[in-house]
């Protein structure tokens, strides 16, 4: 898994890429963690690069999602899905529930 | 019609989640399963090991062996484990109806895997273990490229 964070002034952005299956997903859950401890509940996350998500990735970012929601403090946003992500997404009933745009720049803009 | 059969067992965490994927990847370029088929193989493997190591042998490292075969036009993907016994019926599949707040974060790889497939059913033996076996169902042509590979290249970890 590849990951990098990008504070903005509207946001955080998360670039992932690679393989994000169960034995990398805590880590992801990590970094999520770090910036809503650190007060940043604006979170975009860029999936163009990530080849396959798996259940496990869903749950870090639906863990993600609710800390960032709660209290109507801000949300989680994803950007750029891959046709297999995307395909996880709607099976899971993910992608009516989730925020998804079609470009960071919008993601980052909807904020 | 000839069969294709790839074995893999191994004892490991999740850390082999990986190569489990490369494993299944490389069984489907010998059996020529379709393009659109392969990624829900991989997918419905990934999350059913995910889900020995995590539940059956509670992150600590166990063995799995792994069965990948063709019967016909199908794939039948076998997965056995040692851990603890793994009773579906008490996995309630998650409402993805529901809105999200109100939802469990987990119960999607068991979901995953029964939409992915066309056939999921376990079978738990205080002898045995637990069984998996997933099937899907016409997604390898007529004759696969390397059909007389049948019991070979089990690929014991060390």
């Amino acid at each position: 898994m590849e990951l990098s964070t990008v504070d903005m002034k509207r946001c955080t952005l998360f670039r992932l890429g690679g393989r994000i299956d169960g034995s990398v997903a805590s880590e992801l859950g990590s970094q999520l963690r770090a910036a809503t401890d650190a007060g940043r509940y604006k979170i975009v996350v860029n999936m163009k690069d990530v080849t396959y998500a798996s259940s496990a990735c869903l749950r870090e970012l639906i863990g993600a999602w609710k800390t960032c929601r709660r209290w109507n403090r801000g949300d989680l946003r994803l950007a750029e899905l891959s046709p297999n992500v995307d395909k996880v997404l709607d099976l899971t009933g993910l992608k009516s529930q989730l925020m998804v745009y079609a470009t960071e720049a919008e993601a980052v803009g909807s904020f | 019609m000839t069969k294709f059969r790839r074995d893999l067992i191994l004892t490991g965490t999740k850390s082999e989640l990986p190569r489990i994927s490369r494993f299944v990847d490389e069984a489907c370029d010998g059996a020529n399963v379709d393009s659109a088929a392969r990624f829900d193989l991989q997918m419905a493997v990934d999350e059913a090991c995910c889900n020995v190591f995590e539940h059956a042998y509670s992150g600590s490292a166990g063995e799995i062996d792994l069965r990948f075969e063709t019967r016909g036009r199908d794939v039948v993907i076998t997965l056995h484990d040692h851990g603890r016994a793994f009773n579906p019926e008490g996995i309630l599949p998650p409402d993805t109806t529901r809105p999200l707040e109100e939802r469990p974060v987990g119960g999607l790889g068991l979901h995953l895997m029964r939409k992915l497939m066309d056939k999921v059913f376990f079978v738990f033996s205080p002898e045995r273990g637990n069984t998996l076996v997933m099937e899907k169902h016409k997604v390898v042509p007529g004759d696969p490229k390397q059909g007389s590979s049948e019991g070979q290249s089990a690929m014991p970890s060390r």
